[in-house]
């Protein structure tokens, strides 16, 4: 990968950080990621652990504007693989909430995707998961 | 024993003993034709009134869960990466 592991695990930290925790699927997750982009586990858990701690002291609005900053430094010929990647945190946990899809689009933006490829890129995804728990629910602040 | 022949030197067919000897081929090849067919397993799976395995079991959760297994590997993020970028 051509993208710094620092930018992806920023990114995917801001995604984790979404529920405010950091779940034993989340670790998993983020194994089979290292795994799929070719990057060596230890330092992409490294780094997430890392901005993991920076974004325990943001409130929602900064920890977004700390993933779309990133987002944005994001090599132009991986964005596809990072939103995947991305995609593939968000889901993890067989819920897709309200606050997901609007981090998911937001970073979908900054990453230069579509809005309209970014949907189709989340229906692929979904419809292959059959578990998957859709909530309508706003998310309390 | 002695098989009673023809005239013509074949086995005489009207004879009990020939009758014995048919039965007892008959008996022969019915076992081995019995013994070449492979037994026709049984499912032991519970199923639904509709005929469909029933997944509140033991065993049709674990059928699930190998399914659902499955299909992640099939949509794994290196699969989909594959399909999609490649």
């Amino acid at each position: 990968m051509q993208t710094p592991t620092i930018t992806l695990a920023s990114i995917l930290a801001a995604i984790i950080w979404a529920d405010g925790e950091y779940s034993d699927v989340e670790r998993t997750t983020l194994s089979e990621i290292a795994d799929a982009l070719g990057i060596p586990e230890k330092e992409l858990t490294m780094n997430v652990t890392a901005a993991l701690v920076e974004l325990k002291n943001m409130d929602e609005e900064k920890a977004t504007d700390f993933a779309v900053k990133h987002a944005a430094k994001v090599n132009d010929e991986e964005t596809g693989e990072v939103f995947q990647a991305l995609l593939q945190m968000a889901l993890c946990d067989n819920v897709l909430t309200y606050n997901e899809v609007h981090n998911l689009l937001a970073l979908a933006e900054a990453l230069d995707i579509d809005q309209d490829a970014a949907v189709l890129m989340l229906c692929d995804l979904v419809k292959t998961e059959p578990e998957l728990e859709v909530s309508f629910e706003p998310e309390d602040e | 024993m002695a098989v009673k022949t023809t005239a013509s030197g074949k086995m005489d067919k009207r004879t009990k003993e020939y009758k014995e000897l048919k039965e007892r081929l008959a008996k022969a090849r019915a076992a081995k034709a019995k013994a070449s067919t492979p037994k026709k397993q049984t499912s032991t799976l519970k199923k639904t009134a509709s005929g469909k395995v029933d997944k509140r079991t033991k065993e049709g959760k674990a059928i699930c869960e190998r399914m659902a297994k499955a299909r992640k590997a099939q949509n794994s993020l290196k699969n989909r990466l594959k399909r999609l970028f490649k």
